[in-house]
């Protein structure tokens, strides 16, 4: 598995893992978009009516 | 040349070419498109020329199961048939419809959507409606905007009657009952009616066509089945059974977008169909009054605000619309729907009278409830419109009493099928094992579609006729 910063052994810094900050970022903004959605298609039932979230 | 049995006391026996037993839209349709081939046809109807109680009488029966009509109302029994009082919905059949083997052998026509398409264009010529049925679709939705056409309506009898009194090739002959079939090695020479007051005549005819309703072609059968022992056509043939109906039931009101929501007419397309595995169902959006709009729009101002100010807006421009959402689908063909006979009581002449058995399936809830599904989640993506879904619907409780049941629409029961096991007739409408009895009308159906029968039942009469001219 790779970390998010790796130690470059020969400057003894720490280098940023490319691809592993690429899926974090991936999650961070995929979540959100995720969630909206499925809020955005979730019915909600009120006396009958069926209605969406933007309704209220 | 015309007879009223009734009032003809010696009529002697005559022959014939074809003799049409019903003169309803598939008896009169099959009458007047043999009557230019030059063969002799008799044109036999067991009522007169108007409605009377002794006729509609025969009609009486039972029904067990779901709350249905009475069988005496649900058809008219003189010349004309139920075209006396139907309301001239006209669409035919679907490509789909032919295709549901997929979900057993029973769904299997042994003819073509195109074997009956053909004949569209006459049989819309005699309902006179134009032959345009073209459905409105896209390619990214599941729902389809679809068309009928409505006949004037045509009633058979106002339209027929004369010519058919002045025919020379049809000999017409009314208030004749029929009361048995005569005949050896499975053909039928003869066929027997009665008049209401005891008057009797033979006729003899190289083909029989018994042409006498959904339900009646069924009955009849069943009890020549009983007297003669399966005399003219195949043992345990399923007769009467996996008869059908389209359901017909209010699923709700909503309030629609008018330019996005143009339609009075909707269905899902086939492919919705196929990947939900149900069965067709057309939905109908009828429009409600100002004030039937304005009360649904207060409804959602309470439960939903920024909605119900969106909808205010729009109704201020006159753009959304209070409708009423009823449903019509297709029932599954199922052994257990069967017209029988009652051991218990007949009719004036003898003859049992009907039990008719009819249930709504589990598989026509699906139909239904998945059907509503995809409406409403095709209203949501095109931002349509809202439903208010009734209770029995939403939550899957019993059917509605009071509602309105059901078409009137009288279908199987002498169905069609390559196999006797799951049909009576062959793709040629005649009766399998026999050499020449053939059934006309809806009961031939296979399945039933959600649309109209009347259409289809005059397309299948051009079809048979067709073949008994050449």
């Amino acid at each position: 598995m790779h970390k998010l910063f790796d130690i470059n052994p020969v400057r003894k810094k720490y280098k940023l893992n490319r691809r592993s900050f690429l899926k974090v970022i991936c999650i961070l903004v995929g979540m959100p978009l995720l969630f909206a959605s499925i809020k955005h298609k979730k019915l909600f039932i009120k006396n009958g009516w069926l209605l969406k979230a933007e309704d209220f | 040349m015309f007879f009223d049995l009734q009032n003809t006391e010696e009529l002697s026996d005559i022959n014939f070419d074809i003799i049409i037993v019903g003169a309803g839209a598939a008896g009169i349709t099959l009458a007047k498109k043999i009557e230019s081939s030059g063969k002799r046809v008799a044109l036999v109807e067991g009522g007169g020329e108007e409605w009377s109680d002794i006729s509609q009488d025969c009609y009486k029966g039972q029904v067990i199961g779901d709350p249905y009509f009475k069988l005496d109302v649900a058809r008219l029994r003189f010349f004309g048939g139920t075209t006396n009082h139907w309301a001239g919905w006209c669409r035919s059949f679907e490509e789909i419809d032919f295709q549901r083997s997929y979900l057993g052998p029973e769904y299997k026509w042994p003819i073509t959507f195109n074997d009956i398409e053909r004949y569209k264009d006459e049989a819309c010529t005699i309902l006179e409606i134009p032959s345009d049925f073209k459905d409105v679709s896209s390619a990214d939705s599941n729902i389809k905007e679809i068309k009928f056409q409505f006949s004037p309506p045509v009633q058979f009898k106002e339209k027929y009657l004369k010519h058919i009194k002045l025919s020379s090739s049809i000999t017409l002959l009314l208030n004749a009952n029929l009361v048995d079939l005569v005949g050896e090695n499975r053909s039928v020479n003869m066929a027997i009616f009665e008049s209401f007051n005891g008057n009797q005549i033979k006729l003899s005819g190289n083909k029989i066509i018994l042409a006498m309703g959904g339900i009646e072609n069924s009955r009849f059968l069943l009890y020549m089945s009983q007297k003669h022992q399966n005399h003219f056509f195949d043992d345990k043939l399923p007769i009467g059974k996996f008869w059908m109906e389209h359901p017909h039931f209010t699923m709700g009101k909503a309030l629609v977008d008018k330019k996005k929501v143009p339609g009075f007419y909707y269905s899902l397309n086939t492919s919705a169909q196929l990947s939900n595995r149900i069965l067709n169902c057309g939905f109908r959006v009828e429009h409600l009054h100002d004030e039937g709009t304005k009360s649904l729009i207060r409804d959602v101002l309470c439960l939903a605000p920024r909605l119900g100010s969106k909808l205010v807006k729009l109704a201020d421009k006159n753009l959304v619309c209070g409708v009423e959402l009823r449903a019509a689908w297709e029932q599954a063909p199922n052994i257990e729907n069967a017209v029988q006979l009652d051991v218990n009581s007949v009719d004036s002449f003898g003859i049992p009278r009907t039990i008719l058995r009819w249930h709504k399936t589990e598989f026509d809830r699906k139909t239904v409830k998945k059907s509503v599904d995809e409406f409403n989640r095709w209203l949501l993506e095109i931002d349509g419109g809202r439903i208010q879904l009734l209770d029995w619907i939403l939550n899957d409780k019993e059917y509605p009493e009071n509602d309105e049941l059901a078409g009137y629409h009288h279908m199987g029961g002498t169905r069609m099928h390559q196999s006797t096991t799951f049909g009576v007739v062959d793709a040629n409408c005649k009766v399998h094992g026999s050499n020449n009895l053939f059934i006309a009308g809806s009961s031939v159906f296979t399945t039933g579609g959600h649309n109209n029968p009347t259409l289809p039942i005059v397309q299948l009469s051009l079809k048979l006729a067709n073949h008994l001219i050449i």
